[in-house]
């Protein structure tokens, strides 16, 4: 301690002036972003960026109602982003933009621009099915088809015509479940149906699937809402894993979760991407006032 | 700063803040007993501020057990994380400053005869100073007053150059062999560890910024 402290006197002595003048120019001021700026704080831009979202308006309705305000922000190849906020704040309606999984809503129009690789996902040219193939998406409730655990994975790649034959198939099917990691507890069984696995196993299985059509990024809406903790600490596992080969985007009620698997957080207020940084910042020293209400349970 | 949705979680926030603001008090009255001690040469009372110093670490042991529990139960974010930790590492600092005091008192208890005046007005100056930093320190703690946790911080520069002034002084007395040396070395000691009680305080200090800013380095604070 008495070390610490003659260091840090000598940093007094030496810098004081400069570390004032940086101080008052970088505006380290404590103080929080107010309440009723609603604008973006944080970085919302990343290198190399998998999807770019620009000013993304969506409407229910037929325009009634605006669910969705200007929100910008770029999704970074192999990093899991996490999208937090309180209901209705819009998360998992922007979560569904990323797929257009918004069009199956009759009355919803999105605006603005979402690009994958730089192509704009909303152009009229895009096809949704092979969209959706390559940003798919994993839901709250476990949906395994009504098939065997085999046909669940092989359903995907057939449709889009990844596969030709059995052994490709079989194949597949292997690699898929080995990266969902389940392929050990259903190796012996997979002919049996995907409904008879425990959630957890369900969870993997639909992830299975997901990745079984070669993805780039995948969409995760509460993935472990309905999973007990060790289901869930597998499916954490297997993001850590994921994020090696796809960028993930998930969105979860769950704070601890989003501070232990993402890279980046977003916060949602009423439509509204208040903040957006890296988890460490947003969970430690958030810098809007929102932000720090709704991660300490001060929202009310 | 608004409540929280839970209301055990604040009234288990409130509970650190006023175990943290006993302990602090604790610890004035022991620093406010050293100038007793020392003014008046109250051995009684020097053995009084030796044995209360037992009641400080109980004070740290019980601030520690809260944190923890509260950091396990709660499992708190930003501020609300920063808070217990400061409140542990607090916690130690106020414990040290406890050790000092009764290490000062034991040291009166020593001394074979009175300290001259200047010396003694020294002593007491650089107990003062540090009685009042801790009292502000406290108060800083509850309100997170940042701006008052940088006055702190810069004032034990005076505690330390009543410290040099004093040791300047002592060491004219032991050349000139005015005084017994054995008699000097301790007042060096008791001058040193109301030093040290001064750079705990700043500890605190520092401890209070960082839990209001979330930065670590108080000396960026532009305090106009």
């Amino acid at each position: 301690m008495e070390h610490q402290h003659a260091a840090i006197t000598s940093d007094r002595d030496a810098t004081e002036e400069t570390m004032s003048q940086n101080f008052a120019t970088k505006n380290l001021k404590p103080g929080l972003v107010p309440k009723e700026n609603r604008e973006t704080v944080g970085e919302k831009r990343v290198e190399n960026p998998r999807m770019r979202c620009e000013n993304v308006d969506v409407y229910y309705n037929e325009g009634e109602k605006k669910a969705i305000n200007g929100v910008s922000l770029d999704i970074g190849s192999n990093e899991v982003i996490a999208m937090i906020g309180p209901s209705g704040c819009g998360k998992s309606t922007f979560l569904r933009c990323l797929n257009r999984m918004n069009d199956t809503i009759e009355g919803c129009r999105v605006e603005g621009e979402i690009t994958l690789d730089g192509k704009n996902i909303y152009d009229k040219d895009v096809d949704v099915v092979p969209l959706r193939a390559m940003v798919g998406m994993v839901f709250q409730k476990p949906n395994p088809f009504p098939k065997s655990i085999y046909d669940n994975v092989v359903y995907g790649p057939k449709i889009h015509g990844l596969v030709q034959n059995r052994a490709e198939s079989d194949e597949l099917v292997e690699k898929s479940l080995i990266r969902a990691g389940l392929w050990e507890e259903v190796k012996d069984r997979l002919d049996q149906p995907g409904t008879g696995l425990s959630g957890g196993q369900q969870q993997r299985l639909c992830i299975a699937r997901t990745i079984a059509v070669n993805p780039e990024v995948i969409l995760m809406d509460e993935p472990c809402s309905a999973l007990d903790p060790i289901a869930t600490a597998i499916i954490e596992d297997l993001i850590d894993e994921l994020r090696q080969e796809y960028s993930i985007a998930i969105v979860t009620h769950s704070m601890q979760q989003a501070s232990r698997v993402s890279q980046r957080t977003a916060y949602f207020h009423l439509g509204d991407l208040i903040e957006i940084g890296p988890t460490e910042q947003i969970f430690l020293n958030p810098l809007h006032q929102l932000t720090q209400d709704y991660i300490t349970g001060r929202f009310g | 700063m608004q409540a929280h949705i839970v209301k055990s979680f604040d009234m288990e926030i409130q509970g650190l803040k006023d175990r943290i603001t006993q302990m602090a008090t604790a610890c004035e009255s022991q620093i406010e007993g050293v100038t007793q001690v020392f003014s008046q040469m109250d051995i009684s009372l020097a053995r009084d501020i030796i044995k209360a110093d037992e009641r400080i670490n109980r004070f740290q042991r019980e601030i520690e057990q809260e944190a923890v529990q509260f950091l396990a139960r709660r499992q708190p974010m930003a501020m609300d994380l920063r808070l217990p930790l400061s409140a542990i590492k607090i916690a130690s600092e106020l414990e040290r400053i406890g050790d000092y005091t009764a290490n000062v008192a034991k040291r009166v208890i020593k001394l074979s005869q009175k300290p001259v005046p200047e010396q003694a007005e020294r002593i007491i100056k650089m107990a003062d100073i540090s009685r009042t930093m801790l009292h502000d320190a406290v108060n800083a703690f509850l309100k997170l007053d940042v701006q008052k946790a940088v006055v702190i911080w810069k004032k034990d520069d005076e505690i330390d150059n009543h410290f040099s002034r004093l040791v300047e002084m002592l060491r004219n007395q032991m050349q000139d062999q005015t005084h017994p040396i054995e008699d000097c070395t301790q007042m060096i000691f008791m001058g040193r560890c109301l030093e040290r009680i001064g750079d705990h305080i700043t500890n605190i200090a520092e401890n209070i910024y960082y839990t209001a800013t979330g930065q670590t380095y108080i000396s960026q604070f532009n305090s106009q």
